[in-house]
């Protein structure tokens, strides 16, 4: 996996960090999806100049190219639910682990489903900033 | 005369059949039985483990996915079989004109491993609809007959509800209660209690509206050696720590109890003995074997306890009496929709159980001599079917029109969390008049094992649509209540439904073997030692989730048979 990969998906999803580890898994899954258009991108993404507004140069990038936007899409998608849709509309769903890690359900302050077991009757109280603090 | 291998047969290892085995295995001295089911799956749970693992990795996460990886799902057609496990009802052969929308499993413990756990009862106009209104038909039996096998089948499952509640059920319905629930209510949830303090007490056509905990076959603590619910918010398709009941858990007991468990065993008819009408032998074929060859056993008494397809189907393929003429008639569902709209504030839908509170009072009133009833859910799983925070996600993101991504990074997750955290579903549950002309026949078409397909007859007839335009103007009319709500669609009656999963009628009981098929213990008027357990038997669909009924029913008809034995 280059390494920009983990960074552009930073910027993509909103999360200051993310695991690397899985960053390969689903590199690895993108790439075999939609291998020019990964690579394109990842390539577009390192030429950003750091120092610059990066997600706003970012866009610009993606408005240009909707080639491009498209697998920006399935990135962000495949982080947040662990499944992206194929260039011929299938679905290509993840592992379990991958499942547990959607960034989906803490961004909605649920646990993910059929995953982590709270305590009995967890769902009377409003949530604390990220579920797993208290339900865990 | 021979001797029959065994005292009992029963079709079908689901919730009735397993209830019925396993209570006619207890005490001394138990009868021989014989339990016949298609499916091959385990019971115990490192199968459940498996399930949830496969739900986890399915690209569609529908109500089987976790079940799709079973060697039975292979072979044995379902609802659900085919490509795309998404799309419904490619098994059936369906006539139309209206479709029927519902599914089950072919698996050992039914459909019960993938239901939600919501278990009203019925209440006492439920069994005199005709009396009452002049419309369908009243049962043979009543609220007051059934109510103790009420409390015993709750007993079994294990029911979490709220004891003063109960008692406003008795004051709107008469559904009064012998026994306390086993134990106390599911808690709601913390959005629950924001649409209680916005909507309880408002008045609608009469009524007061009133949110109460539904009574839930889901454990608020300990019982019965399975553990408290932990809030996994997947009740369907799985329950990871069986905290839900399902029939896995009389079926281990039955056969704990020496009740034998043919598996892989796809009944193929019920031969009637030459010149008689007592079923002499059952065959069945096993999908497993090379060459699935037909086989047979025989029982003093044979119970089908399939689903109201299932049944239906094999009773029309084993050409048994139909004096009646009402075989594989009267299929209904209770039809289903919803309003849905964006609440003012969070109310963090996905946490725990998928509902955990209802709305009662329209399940009755003089309305029925024109329109059904219907029950309410104030669901907590967002906006359920319409639209999955996957989709959010990706309208939030996605302009398709341009094909443009218009937000990601943090901007992203803020537009996501305030939509899918604000989702409030108000569905509603219909009534369904039951008709003759709905009806499961045979088809042309054969299943993998060379069995006709179930062809299913249907049409909403005018009542049944008209439940659904009222429940519609209702949760309309809650949302217009809430300050500050927005998006609330539809607004107007649509008549879109989905089904409920809840099978019904095909094999209706009655006090006439003319226009019934079984008395009220499930003896077939025809064939003396045949019986039915399940959703078959019932005269009309009330608007209560069935399976508490199905349990309570099959509890009696197991006192039936017990004296028959």
């Amino acid at each position: 996996m280059p390494s920009d990969f983990l960074r552009l998906s930073c910027v993509l999803t909103g999360e200051e960090e993310l695991d690397e580890d899985l960053a390969g898994e689903y590199f690895d899954r993108l790439h075999a999806a939609y291998p020019s258009e990964l690579d394109a991108l990842v390539a577009g993404f390192a030429a950003i100049p750091a120092e610059l507004g990066v997600a706003a140069r970012l866009k610009e990038l993606l408005d240009a190219d909707p080639r491009l936007a498209k697998i920006a899409r399935q990135i962000i998608t495949v982080w947040f639910t662990s499944q992206f849709t194929r260039p011929d509309g299938s679905s290509d769903a993840g592992t379990a682990e991958q499942w547990k890690s959607g960034l989906l359900w803490p961004v909605i302050h649920a646990p993910a489903p059929a995953a982590v077991p709270g305590r009995y009757g967890y769902w009377a109280d409003r949530p604390v900033e990220r579920p797993g603090e208290l339900e865990g | 005369m021979p001797q029959d291998d065994y005292d009992l047969v029963i079709v079908g290892a689901g919730v009735a059949g397993a209830l019925c085995a396993w209570r006619l295995s207890q005490g001394p001295n138990p009868p021989r039985i014989l339990l016949l089911e298609e499916g091959d799956n385990g019971l115990d749970d490192a199968q459940r483990q498996a399930f949830v693992k496969t739900y986890m990795e399915a690209a569609v996460k529908g109500s089987t996915s976790p079940y799709t990886k079973l060697d039975s799902a292979k072979v044995i057609l379902s609802p659900e079989s085919g490509s795309n496990p998404a799309v419904l009802n490619q098994y059936f052969v369906e006539a139309g004109p209206d479709l029927y929308k519902s599914n089950y499993l072919r698996v050992l413990g039914g459909s019960t491993w993938t239901w939600r756990g919501n278990t009203p009862r019925f209440i006492p106009s439920d069994f005199r609809l005709k009396s009452l209104y002049g419309v369908a038909d009243d049962w043979p039996i009543g609220y007051d007959e059934l109510e103790p096998f009420y409390c015993e089948a709750e007993r079994q499952l294990g029911i979490a509800g709220n004891d003063d509640e109960a008692k406003e059920w008795e004051r709107l319905f008469g559904a009064y209660r012998s026994q306390p629930f086993p134990m106390p209510n599911i808690v709601p949830s913390y959005g629950d209690r924001l649409v209680m303090r916005a909507i309880n007490g408002l008045e609608l056509d009469g009524k007061t509206v009133q949110v109460m905990t539904l009574p839930q076959a889901r454990n608020s603590q300990p019982y019965d050696g399975r553990k408290e619910c932990e809030g996994y918010a997947t009740c369907i398709p799985i329950c990871p720590n069986a905290a839900k009941y399902d029939a896995s858990v009389h079926l281990r007991r039955a056969l704990d109890q020496q009740v034998e468990l043919r598996r892989r065993a796809v009944v193929t008819r019920l031969e009637v003995e030459p010149g008689g009408h007592k079923i002499s032998k059952v065959w069945f074929r096993d999908w497993s074997a090379p060459d699935q060859g037909e086989q047979s056993v025989s029982g003093r008494l044979v119970v089908l306890a399939a689903n109201a397809i299932e049944s239906a189907k094999l009773w029309l393929l084993s050409g048994l009496g139909n004096r009646s003429g009402q075989v594989g008639g009267n299929l209904m569902d209770h039809l289903a929709d919803e309003v849905t709209g964006l609440f003012p504030e969070p109310v963090y839908p996905f946490r725990g159980p998928q509902s955990n509170c209802c709305i009662e009072v329209f399940r009755d009133g003089p309305f029925r001599r024109t329109c059904g009833a219907f029950r309410m859910t104030v669901g907590a799983d967002g906006w359920g079917r319409k639209e999955h925070p996957f989709a959010t996600l990706d309208r939030l993101m996605w302009s398709a029109p341009d094909q443009r991504l218009v937000r990601f990074g943090r901007e992203l997750q803020q537009a996501v969390e305030a939509r899918v955290t604000r989702m409030l579903r108000l569905s509603y549950s219909t009534e369904q008049l039951p008709a003759k002309t709905n009806r499961v026949t045979l088809s042309d078409q054969k299943d993998t094992l060379g069995i006709p397909r179930p062809k299913l007859e249907y049409a909403l007839d005018d009542y049944s649509k008209r439940a659904l335009a009222y429940g519609q103007s209702v949760a309309r009319r809650l949302f217009d209540h809430i300050p500050g709500a927005t998006e609330i669609d539809p607004i107007q009656p649509t008549f879109g439904y989905n089904g409920a999963g809840h099978i019904m009628g095909t094999l209706r009981m009655g006090t006439n073997p003319d226009t019934s098929v079984v008395d009220s213990y499930g003896r077939s008027h025809e064939h003396p030692n045949l019986y039915v357990l399940g959703a078959s038997v019932f005269v009309t669909a009330s608007t209560a989730n069935p399976t508490v009924t199905v349990a309570a029913l099959s509890l009696r008809s197991a006192e039936a048979i017990w004296g028959e034995l």
